[in-house]
């Protein structure tokens, strides 16, 4: 048997600010004077023996990861030569829901299966995007143009992850050191103002093997929009305007760099490194001018893998990281309406675990891992006298085992699975800010679980059965905990977010059973979220978070995917019923916020080798933007279109998107853009 | 002459009821309500031979005449509710127990003069005249209700006026001079009206309308605000029909008039919309009064001038309340010299003066006080600032004991207005409680420290909204430490001390008393949200929480 690497995180090196400003302009010339140098030494393939990095799934015959857990995966080939974002690419899965506050590099979040965005844990190269003082992860922050895939889990996943999310996990791993040398730029330029500039590289020095991405990518964002004026029952004073102070620039830079140190030893160094420079517009009827948004993320990991050197017949993973998140609201003016303010928060965190892959027979393969996490939150406030606020930490150790049990031929899976956290939260009152509420100084600790059991069974060459069931926690964030700047009051009685995920399905693999090669899975979900937690305003300023909430959400996917010589078609249709079923008597029964009732979407290529023209469809239906269920949305058909010339070395595409020009909130109050066209040139040798 | 003074009469009562019913505090309910007014006779005469007054012109009468106020019922019963005297000039002064309110009860004003009673039915609480006019237009709806079979089923102000005016229009051109007795005097104004097919018009359109008073209730749930209206009838033993209406911004805070629902949009759509409740809360106009200029309070001072105070902006709004048609400003940035932003909040009219809290925070400083609350004075005739204190050479204005004011509500029985002043949220040492200011001398007091209002030593207490509805009895809603809130008793008297008397599950932003003697508190908690009422006669919680859809936030009376 070959053993194979488990993903693995880490982070080293810190870059300062100023630093990376300077640096990535000036390593776009660099990287394309060394692409230049490695081509000419070598267009050839080399080999350095085999070097696994970052495969973290098994692939099935159909590209898809071989597990009974329902899985997708977004492979670089679907969307590159083309303008698009994680949001976007999200958007159109089976069971994912995206809601963005203004279009393209706005902050945009995920939920899987009717979850809270905050539920799903977001993974770039291994490395956790989640922090512990809460809310959702941005997603629109992240850029597309080095990423090799994403692999989605819907309700449960795979303890590899270390976390144990209610929500899901979404694992985005960016183009890896290949075997070969490659080069790639690319320049996308479309409506909005909108332009990204791209370059990858993949090269060999010796027995090194790196890969280094660099992405600018940026808007004006001044789409038109319909101002009602603040007054929606009034539509005769409503006017036609341009999205104001919403323009972003985002840089971001990755290095990977593989060293093989033995035939069984391996060395990745990933470094990531993004900063963001956003509007933040505010509501359409009341839009701001000087209110911003910096931020400034970097982390570096280091993962060593042992196959079987250290420890006979057992791969041993370590992997080390440390993150660094930075984030500065400015808002000058009051123009958000909580005040002239400048935030600085700061996140830093520490992640070490050690991961053991052993097969004590034939049929089992065992992991356990165990992990070691810190973060501390930092917040700043700058505005009037610069000062430092209340610093929470969080550490946790954790202890997961997973065994992968292969029966009957490789015909039955069964895979169990344990985890098991010890969270301490500190809270340190040491330098409120003027305007802060106290709040309690307490440190604590709690140990949670989670477990899961899954079964895979090929009832035929061409049925796979698949049936899960897992249960997971979601720790409360600080701001839960321990409050925020007075707004929010913490609460440190409140208890772990609980979810019972279940969910059955097959697989149809078509390819078995005629001359189409594709298949088709269906499957039905029911997902139990307890104690969720709520905001529950206190007094006239201030809101509390409560373990008061409760959602069952109940749905069936269909998920087809369909290739027949140069067509390929895909296309996924979700109906979910996702009810809350908290004690809140005014929302209990209700549709959840922001979930989709029914959503389709629809994919056609045709891949002639030239010309290749693509056409998809999206359609959604049944849902409210909030949670009182008064603001229904009107049912959304998005058309899309483009067509790539593929000219060798070069590609160039053009694409039309949101044709009909469907105008659409994902929040109330926050307009989205309509139709807009990209041109996008992609050179590759 | 009649006409010219039924005219005068009518703008009296719209003033009057502006005042009284004109919201202030959000749309509160008043206190013990007093009427005022004087009975007239052909030449003021008070002798059986109206002849022998040698005029056509009404006059005072110049002797004490017995006074009585009825509350009629649906039905035409008639309740004594209070009596009196007028003085030897015809004026009179009475006092109304607090369940009774011309703005909720229909209410009928009683002169005898030589045996002769002459009565009026009351829409406003000043400038009650009760004349052979008046009495003419009570008969006429008396006679109607006899004939028909029918009662006084759900009359209102509005149609009250409506046949008032008719009556006056219709009696414009009797000449009173001549008639041996007032008797007869008062029988033949009874007598045109009632014939007057103008006036049987009026009546029987009136009486055959639909009418009765209405709780409107801001509902939200933190991000979705709902209108809702209850129907109020003294009855707590059966559910009250609750309707639920347009979406609103979930920060609003409603306001009434005689004949509209304003409901202020705060920051977020920085909007007013006017509804009708006299049909079925149809929306008469929504209109903006600036982006995020963060409305906070608006005062009718007629139907066609309002007041609008903007919390983010340095400058009143003058706007028609009903079409939304800016009149101009009135600048209030030279209040605040630290960032020109004064937080204007609540208004209440005293006459021809609109009394404006300020609280004076400092953005740049995390909205702390930058010095005590303030009490800016506005002509509502000028449209202009009043200088308190003309000695100086300076605008100045009334500086409170308290920082951070808030609420402001004037109470007529007292001649006082109170103001709620929060002071710090973050200073528990920053004074804060309940404020008065005399209304025609600007002199202050503080009535109650907050720290006597609620919680223990070390907590950290701020008042909000605060209701005066009696001489004994005010409502003050006070936070504890950011986390509680309290229903909290006082004596405006400042004679006893605070008392807590509930403790509802979240944020409260208005108070209000029905006309039966209800206060009505917002219960926001999660499991049974809903309008819990009050007896303002013992306090007690009577009846059961009425469930209004969202949670509400705030209420205001409104009789269609």
């Amino acid at each position: 048997m070959r053993l194979k690497t488990e993903p693995l995180k880490g982070s080293v090196i810190l870059f300062k600010h100023h630093f990376l400003k300077r640096i990535l302009p000036s390593s776009l010339v660099i990287f394309i004077a060394l692409s230049s140098i490695s081509f000419c030494v070598s267009q050839e393939s080399f080999d350095i023996g085999e070097i696994v990095i970052i495969s973290d799934h098994r692939e099935n015959e159909s590209g898809q990861i071989d597990t009974p857990m329902t899985s997708t995966v977004i492979n670089r080939s679907s969307f590159e030569n083309k303008f698009t974002t994680i949001p976007e690419l999200l958007s159109t899965t089976a069971g994912l829901e995206i809601r963005s506050s203004s279009g393209t590099g706005s902050f945009s979040s995920v939920s899987i299966r009717g979850s809270e965005s905050q539920q799903v844990l977001i993974l770039l190269d291994g490395v956790a995007l989640n922090k512990a003082v809460g809310g959702a992860v941005d997603i629109g922050t992240i850029p597309v143009s080095n990423i090799q895939r994403i692999e989605i889990f819907r309700s449960n996943a795979p303890v590899k992850f270390n976390g144990s999310p209610i929500g899901g996990v979404i694992n985005i791993i960016t183009i890896e050191p290949g075997t070969k040398n490659n080069f790639e730029a690319q320049a996308s330029f479309g409506s909005f103002n909108t332009g990204s500039q791209s370059i990858n590289i993949q090269t060999h020095l010796k027995r090194h093997l790196l890969s280094i991405g660099v992405n600018r990518l940026s808007s004006d964002g001044d789409f038109s929009f319909q101002d009602d004026n603040g007054t929606p029952l009034n539509p005769s004073d409503d006017t036609w305007e341009n999205r104001r102070n919403n323009d972003f620039e985002s840089t971001n830079l990755n290095i990977n760099v593989a060293h093989r140190i033995s035939e069984d030893r391996n060395l990745r160094i990933a470094l990531s490194a993004s900063l963001k420079d956003q509007g933040m517009p505010g509501l359409g009827n009341n839009q701001s001018e000087a209110a911003r948004l910096e931020s400034n993320q970097r982390f570096l990991s280091v993962d060593f893998s042992d196959t079987g050197i250290s420890l006979p017949e057992v791969i041993s993973n370590y992997h080390y990281s440390r993150k660094y998140d930075e984030s500065e609201f400015s808002d000058p003016l009051d123009e958000i309406y909580l005040g002239t303010q400048n935030n600085r928060n700061i996140t830093r965190s520490d992640d070490f675990s050690a991961s053991y892959e052993w097969f004590p027979s034939e049929a089992h393969d065992v992991t356990t891992i165990l992990g070691y996490m810190s973060e501390r939150y930092n917040p700043h406030d700058d505005f009037y006298v610069a000062q430092a606020g209340k610093n929470s930490r969080r550490s946790s150790f954790s202890f997961a085992a997973e065994d992968r049990i292969s029966l009957m031929d490789d015909r039955l899976l069964l895979i169990p699975s344990y985890r098991m956290e010890n969270t301490s939260n500190n809270f340190k009152e040491d330098d409120p800010f003027a305007a802060a509420a106290s709040a309690p100084d307490k440190h604590f600790s709690k140990t949670h679980s989670s477990s899961y059991f899954g079964m895979r069974f090929k009832a035929s060459e061409s049925v796979t059965l698949k049936a899960n069931k897992g249960r997971y926690f979601r720790i409360p964030g600080f701001y839960e905990l321990f409050g925020d700047r007075g707004a929010v009051i913490g609460n440190t009685d409140l208890v772990q977010e609980t979810g019972r995920n279940t969910d059955f399905g097959l697989i149809f693999n078509l390819n078995e059973v005629s001359c189409l090669n594709g298949f088709f899975e269906l499957g039905y979900f029911r997902n139990v979220s307890d104690n969720t937690i709520v905001f529950i305003q206190k007094t006239q300023g201030t809101s509390q978070a409560m373990n008061i909430g409760r959602a069952i959400v109940r749905g069936l996917e269909g998920t087809l995917s369909l290739e027949s010589g140069k067509w390929k078609l895909s296309s996924n249709y979700t109906y979910q019923n996702a009810k809350d079923d908290s004690a809140i008597s005014y929302w209990r029964g209700n549709q959840l916020a922001g979930r989709h009732e029914r959503e389709l979407n629809l994919k056609m290529e045709y891949l002639s080798g030239r010309w290749n023209p693509y056409y998809s469809f999206s359609y959604s239906s049944g849902r409210f933007l909030d949670r009182a269920n008064y603001y229904p949305v009107d049912a959304k058909n998005v058309h899309d279109t483009g067509i790539s010339y593929d000219s060798g070395k070069a590609t160039f595409t053009l694409e039309a998107k949101n044709l009909s020009d469907n105008r659409s909130t994902d929040i109330l109050g926050y307009p989205l853009p309509g139709r807009a066209f990209y041109l996008t040139v992609n050179w590759s040798e | 002459m009649i006409r010219k003074r039924v005219a005068a009469l009518a703008v009296v009562l719209i003033f009057a009821a502006a005042i009284i019913a004109g919201c202030g505090g959000g749309g509160s309910s008043p206190e013990n309500q007093i009427l005022s007014g004087s009975v007239l006779t052909p030449g003021g005469t008070t002798s059986s031979r109206v002849s022998e007054a040698g005029s056509a012109d009404f006059g005072n009468i110049s002797v004490a005449a017995p006074i009585a106020v009825y509350a009629v019922d649906s039905n035409g019963t008639q309740t004594l509710a209070a009596s009196g005297n007028t003085d030897t000039n015809g004026n009179f002064s009475i006092v109304l127990p607090v369940n009774y309110n011309y703005v909720y009860s229909r209410l009928i004003v009683s002169a005898t003069v030589d045996s002769t009673q002459m009565r009026e039915f009351v829409t406003g609480s000043s400038g009650i005249q009760v004349s052979p006019i008046s009495e003419a237009s009570v008969n006429a709806v008396e006679q109607h209700v006899n004939q028909s079979g029918g009662g006084y089923g759900n009359l209102s102000n509005s149609n009250i006026r409506d046949i008032k005016t008719v009556v006056a229009n219709t009696l414009a051109s009797e000449d009173f001079s001549g008639f041996a007795s007032l008797s007869d005097a008062v029988a033949h104004a009874n007598t045109v009206a009632s014939q007057n097919a103008s006036v049987q018009a009026a009546v029987s359109g009136a009486l055959s309308s639909t009418g009765g008073t209405l709780a409107v209730v801001i509902t939200n749930d933190g991000t979705t605000g709902v209108l809702a209206t209850m129907e109020l009838c003294g009855d707590h033993t059966s559910a009250p029909t609750v309707n639920t209406y347009s979406t609103i911004d979930e920060d609003s805070i409603v306001v009434t008039s005689d004949d509209y629902v304003y409901v202020i949009g705060r920051y977020n759509t920085s909007s007013i919309s006017v509804f009708d409740p006299s049909n079925n809360m149809s929306l008469v106009k929504q209109y903006s009064v600036g982006d995020g200029s963060n409305p906070h309070d608006i005062e009718i001072i007629s139907s066609t001038k309002a007041y609008v105070t903007r919390y983010e902006l340095g400058t009143i709004l003058i706007v028609n309340p009903n079409t939304g048609d800016e009149l101009g400003t009135i600048d209030l940035s030279g209040v605040d010299t630290t960032d020109g932003i004064p937080e204007m909040d609540s208004m209440v009219r005293v006459g021809n003066k609109v009394f404006v809290t300020v609280q004076r925070l400092d953005r740049n400083n995390y909205w702390s006080a930058s010095g005590p609350g303030l009490v800016v004075v506005i002509d509502t005739e000028t449209d202009e600032i009043i200088d308190v204190d003309p000695s100086t050479d300076t605008t100045d204005f009334i500086t409170l004991r308290g920082y951070n004011p808030s609420v402001i509500s004037y109470s007529e029985l007292y001649g006082k207005i109170f103001i709620s002043c929060a002071g710090d949220y973050f200073n528990a040492s920053v004074t804060g409680g309940i404020d008065t200011v005399d209304p025609d001398s600007y002199a202050t007091a503080h009535l109650i420290d907050k720290a006597d209002l609620a919680g223990s030593e070390g907590d950290t207490v701020n008042p909000g909204e605060i209701l005066v509805i009696s001489a004994t009895k005010g409502y003050a809603v006070v936070s504890i430490n950011w986390s509680t809130t309290v229903l909290v008793a006082f004596d405006p008297s400042g004679q006893s001390s605070p008392e807590t008397i509930y403790q509802p599950g979240g944020y409260i932003n208005t108070l209000s008393v029905d006309p039966y003697g209800y206060l009505l508190v917002p219960e926001r908690n999660t499991s049974n949200p809903g309008i819990v009422f009050i007896n303002t006669i013992d306090n007690s919680v009577t009846g059961s929480i009425v469930n209004m859809g969202l949670p509400p936030s705030g209420s205001a009376i409104v009789a269609y």
